[in-house]
């Protein structure tokens, strides 16, 4: 048998199942309003708003003099996380560098860490100037279609003083950890699949525009802010964004 | 109406391009959500829902790029979601639509005739069982290969995914498929495009 007949034998599959006289519009028609798109959708599963809190402050809008590229920045909010400051000193993180853009925003995955009970990503998020868009909903699973639970999430857009790094308008970088526990142990190569919705956030005029008015003098720095956001208004749904990504995994056992 | 005048028309509100963009795609949707999923109604449900969405998303659409291949990403993608949520299988007895028929009678041929057509039937069932047998992920590669025919390149492209990993998993994808449907394809032939 060649491999022409596995061809031959799927379209005849899918043809036996599927005629060609298949019509969804009468379906598809009675779910749309002529001339008038529906504001939310309705998903098709249930949400998983991750609800991840912001450690830095994402108010300052001086992006004049020390901006810095949202790569470091992925580097910083992994070190954030206690567990991996040695295995990125053991350089056992692997760096990435896959894009996809959909519609104006682009994601960058930039690094991927698997370690024997977790797998973290970093990536960054591109959007207009004038939005603001965050993650929505992240899947990750493994070539056999294994889903590993999500843990939590960090992230920074605008300016942090804590991380030291000021993001232009519109950017965003992310690290999210997943638990590979449910793997069952680690092979030597990962393969992973990882799945992004990104969600535009309404902001409110004050948060949007104020930077923080400085308490202290001219000559004090600002103290650092670290402050808990409730969940803002939602708008459009971007997405899928899917990486395909195969890692070194277990090199770095986790502490 | 083409599928560019489509997307501008939908882009404005008029459904008239969505309808154009269904009429022109849902079959081929429907059938490459089917060849993964292996479960009728929860296709023809990935389809419209997929559908939808880019009714709704129009608008974060590139009008540069060609709909299709984004919209069976979608699709494929969709899925792949949904297999792995549900872990279903369908057995060749099930019935997707509630009648008598069973999926065994689709895939075998009800005039049994000449040879061929006896044993085309035998292979579209084995082919069927095969593809059960594959993981989710490799079961999309090589329905993306073999099915929509995309090359590598345009797998790599559509999926987002490093060219190396693509052939890996297409590989690892065949060489199981070799191993199920041994003896149609006996493990050590090497015919077709590598």
């Amino acid at each position: 048998m060649k491999e022409q007949h596995v061809t031959q034998a799927l379209q005849q599959i899918a043809e036996l199942e599927v005629a060609e006289s298949l019509d969804l519009w009468p379906a598809i028609r009675s779910q749309v309003r002529p001339n008038h798109r529906p504001a939310r959708w309705g998903r098709t599963e249930p949400g998983t708003r991750l609800g991840w809190v912001i450690l830095a402050l994402l108010v300052s809008l001086a992006f004049g003099a020390g901006t810095y590229a949202a790569v470091p920045v992925v580097a910083r909010l992994f070190r954030q996380e206690p567990v991996l400051q040695s295995v990125e000193q053991a350089d056992f993180v692997q760096e990435v560098a896959l894009s996809q853009t959909v519609g104006e925003i682009t994601i960058t995955l930039e690094r991927v860490y698997a370690g024997a009970d977790r797998v973290t990503v970093g990536f960054t998020l591109q959007g207009p100037d004038n939005r603001r868009y965050d993650p929505h909903q992240l899947t990750l699973t493994d070539a056999e279609g294994t889903v590993l639970p999500f843990i939590h999430g960090l992230g920074v857009a605008g300016h942090s003083d804590i991380l030291d790094v000021s993001l232009p308008p519109g950017e965003g970088a992310y690290v999210y950890a997943f638990d590979a526990s449910a793997l069952g142990g680690m092979p030597e190569t990962l393969d992973l699949h990882l799945v992004i919705d990104v969600e535009e956030l309404v902001l409110p005029p004050a948060a949007a525009t104020s930077p923080p008015t400085p308490t202290g003098s001219p000559a004090e720095p600002p103290e650092p802010m670290v402050v808990e956001l409730q969940p803002l208004p939602v708008g459009a749904v971007v997405g899928p964004f899917t990486f395909d990504v195969s890692v070194g995994a277990g090199r770095g056992e986790t502490p | 109406m083409d599928e560019q005048e489509a997307v501008a028309r939908l882009k404005v509100g008029d459904i008239t391009g969505l309808e154009a963009l269904v009429r022109r795609y849902e079959v081929q949707a429907v059938r490459t959500a089917y060849l993964i999923t292996r479960d009728r109604a929860l296709a023809e449900d990935i389809v419209q829902a997929a559908f939808l969405r880019a009714y709704k998303r129009i608008d974060q659409f590139d009008a540069g790029r060609s709909f299709g291949p984004w919209f069976v990403h979608s699709v494929v993608n969709d899925a792949l979601k949904s297999v792995s949520r549900s872990k279903r299988q369908v057995s060749l007895d099930a019935d997707p639509e509630g009648g008598d028929a069973s999926l065994a009678d689709f895939l075998a041929d009800p005039n049994p005739g000449p040879d061929e057509a006896t044993e085309a039937s035998t292979l579209r069932q084995s082919v069927w069982d095969a593809l059960g047998e594959l993981p989710p992920l490799q079961r999309a590669v090589i329905v993306l290969r073999y099915y929509l025919d995309y090359s590598e390149a345009e797998m790599a492209s559509e999926l987002a995914c490093p060219p190396g990993t693509i052939k890996w998993r297409l590989h690892a994808a065949r060489e199981r498929l070799r191993r199920l449907l041994d003896p149609w394809w006996p493990i050590g032939s090497r015919s077709g495009r590598g």
